[in-house]
């Protein structure tokens, strides 16, 4: 190792330090502490500190809470468990959608708080996340992973589909520039489908560009954080919406 | 960096090896002194004697050594290293192998300790050695390169060693280079840096298997790329080498997607392999930049442009027509059977005189400039290549050639090397250079 590369590291070693002390934000400090990753309202609460917009949602921690719900979110609403130990919410009957009213609501809740204790006796709940149903619409998935000799690098693609079978993506080194989320939106095979084909509308790409660029500066603030996944993420003609995310330290 | 300055340009050159012959210090110290190193040459080993007419020195204690080249077996060399950090050699080459590539990492890290406590800069251990060519330096065990533009790192040497003889035969040169191999001390970056201001390096082509440093590496790349092109192969395109995730992104991210992304962040052009390395360096040499993507095709022969033009729209670059104006003026130079479509069918018509005007005239709706010529008994090569060099000096427009082909263009071929113009074998080859370069343009 070369003197000045020693001097670099002890300087980055400083610089950790001195963030990981004074400057790790409270939500991580607490799933830290619980030796946990975000859970998903954590996650949501990140993004929209970083303006990265998320549906109105809510944790509900009983079910009297669900009385009088309707003033703070729209029906039809989606119920999702909110638990350190449930990865896999679907199989482990943690979802339901496309509840009408509260007293869907409330039949929900206790099915999912039902099935989750059938699934996993042990499982810490947190409560269940509530956020209105947002109808289908033109899905990407953005996410970051830590590369051993790159660090961390960002990821954008078609969701879905396009996702899963035919692994469009792209990915840049973080932090990320204007023209590098630029590049990682138009070289995907699916950047065709984002302008707009058979008379459908254009989406907004610029939107996906500020993600981008907003996830790049997440990561970079809060280095504890080792893996990100938004997805799905709807993208309409103006605006889009982070339906899920992920967020694992 | 004077440590890295000497690793190129030595005023002294000392071989620590065994000097019989066969062996690899017989080889270095043939290599250096054939190749005509105007600096002192040291042969050292305990046998003394002569080798190819100089003296084998015993020890080295009078000497004064700018670089030193090692090649002795690996269990000695640590103290070897000590001796020369003590009198201040600054700059060494480690040709032995048997260090971490072998799972020797504790023997690895203690000549990196050696050489960080005298300040001493280590290429190697485990490499084919670094050639200089702008200096005849060539302490290197592989077949001595040409002198050329393109430096040529390279993580690998045997496949280093192949490159060379490669291209041997192509009459490509190189201005340095260097296999690094374990890279225990200088890695990719110290040499990029170096070569970004060395003024008889055009191109930068490396060979890499991996890095260790990521983003000192793009950091370095990002401003290298502003002075000289840098092309890069990438080996080992398997999904391996990421480290376990439990995210959909991790799970979707490949260790060479990550390069890919970096590359493209960096500028870097990547090829895929050395054919196509030799072919972006020989355009890239005399064109670092092509500017748009419509690009004019002369020929005196119907099928290779045809194929030309297919594959300039398959890569997505243009093959417009030239403005009515313009064709005016070329109704009046040209015969009237002759074509004034895009690509310029000069026909049997199509001798150097021909060539150099319609180059002349369409240059300045074009960004570049592709002229096929396939030989006809009547035509003289070479003129053509000459009429057609004298056009590039005028035009100012990156001209690119595809004299067909062998040993019926040889000569032409040649003479389109001296002014500067890249000839390929074929018409398809100069439209995938130029599509590379344009798209790094941008």
């Amino acid at each position: 190792m070369r003197p000045e590369k020693d001097v670099l590291k002890l300087f980055r070693r400083y610089i950790k330090i001195v963030v990981k002390e004074q400057e790790m934000h409270r939500i991580i400090k607490i799933a830290k502490k619980e030796k946990r990753s975000l859970l998903e309202t954590e996650a949501k609460e990140l993004l929209k500190e970083y303006g990265i917009p998320v549906p109105d949602f809510k944790l509900i921690k009983s079910e009297d809470e669900i009385a009088g719900l309707a003033k703070e979110i729209n029906f039809p609403i989606a119920m999702k468990i909110v638990s350190p130990d449930i990865i896999h919410k679907t199989d482990a009957g943690g979802v339901k959608i496309g509840l009408k009213d509260e007293k869907e609501a409330k039949l929900a809740y206790q099915e999912i708080i039902h099935n989750i204790k059938n699934y996993n006796k042990e499982a810490r709940i947190e409560g269940v996340i509530v956020y209105p149903v947002i109808p289908k619409e033109v899905e990407v998935i953005v996410g970051m992973i830590k590369d051993p000799h790159f660090g961390p690098v960002a990821m954008f693609g078609m969701g879905g589909i396009y996702v899963e079978v035919l692994k469009d993506v792209s990915f840049r080194i973080i932090p990320l520039e204007e023209r590098d989320a630029e590049g990682m939106i138009t070289e995907i095979k699916g950047y065709e489908i984002l302008k707009g084909i058979r008379g459908e509308p254009p989406r907004d790409i610029q939107a996906i560009k500020e993600v981008l660029i907003k996830v790049s500066k997440l990561t970079t603030e809060n280095p504890e954080i080792n893996e990100i996944d938004l997805n799905p993420i709807f993208v309409f003609e103006k605006g889009l919406q982070v339906v899920d995310a992920r967020m694992i330290l | 960096m004077k440590s890295m300055e000497n690793f190129f340009n030595p005023h002294s050159v000392a071989i620590f090896a065994s000097m019989k012959k066969g062996k690899t210090g017989y080889e270095i110290v043939k290599n250096i002194v054939d190749g005509g190193f105007k600096g002192e040459i040291y042969p050292i080993n305990r046998s003394g004697g002569e080798i190819f007419g100089r003296k084998i020195y015993p020890e080295f204690n009078n000497l004064d050594i700018d670089l030193a080249v090692i090649a002795i077996p690996g269990q000695f060399i640590p103290l070897l290293l000590e001796d020369l950090g003590s009198k201040e050699v600054k700059s060494v080459v480690i040709i032995s192998a048997g260090f971490s590539e072998v799972g020797n990492i504790k023997e690895e890290e203690e000549i990196k300790n050696i050489a960080e406590k005298h300040r001493m800069r280590i290429i190697g251990p485990n490499c084919a050695g670094i050639m200089n060519t702008g200096c005849n330096l060539f302490t290197s065990i592989e077949v001595c390169a040409l002198p050329g533009e393109t430096a040529f790192i390279t993580q690998s040497g045997a496949l280093g060693g192949a490159v060379l003889m490669m291209a041997e035969e192509l009459g490509f040169g190189f201005s340095k280079f260097v296999s690094y191999g374990n890279r225990c001390d200088v890695d990719e970056v110290d040499l990029i840096k170096y070569l970004e201001d060395d003024p008889q390096t055009k191109v930068i082509a490396l060979y890499i298997e991996g890095l260790e440093e990521g983003r000192r590496f793009l950091a370095q790349t990002k401003k290298t790329v502003l002075k000289k092109p840098i092309v890069a192969i990438k080996a080992g395109k398997s999904k391996a080498g990421m480290r376990a995730t439990s995210s959909h992104t991790g799970s979707l991210a490949g260790e060479d997607k990550i390069y890919e992304a970096a590359f493209k962040q960096a500028g870097i052009l990547r090829v895929e392999g050395v054919e196509e390395m030799f072919d972006l360096c020989r355009g890239l040499i005399h064109y670092p930049k092509v500017k748009g993507n419509k690009i004019g095709v002369i020929t005196n022969s119907g099928g290779p442009a045809v194929l030309t033009t297919d594959k300039l729209e398959e890569l997505g670059l243009e093959v417009p027509e030239l403005s009515e104006s313009l064709k005016n003026v070329l109704k009046e130079i040209l015969p009237p059977h002759v074509s004034l479509g895009n690509p310029f069918d000069l026909l049997a018509y199509g001798g150097a005189e021909y060539f150099a005007q319609v180059s002349k005239t369409i240059a300045s709706e074009y960004d570049a400039i592709i002229a096929i010529f396939v030989p006809t008994a009547s035509m003289d090569s070479k003129a053509i290549a000459r009429a057609l060099g004298k056009a590039k000096e005028k035009i100012k427009k990156p001209i690119f050639t595809s004299f067909m082909a062998g040993r019926l263009v040889k000569e032409a071929i040649g003479e389109l090397k001296k002014y500067g113009i890249p000839n390929y074998e074929t018409g398809e080859r100069c439209a995938k250079v130029i599509q590379k370069i344009y798209k790094n343009s941008c």
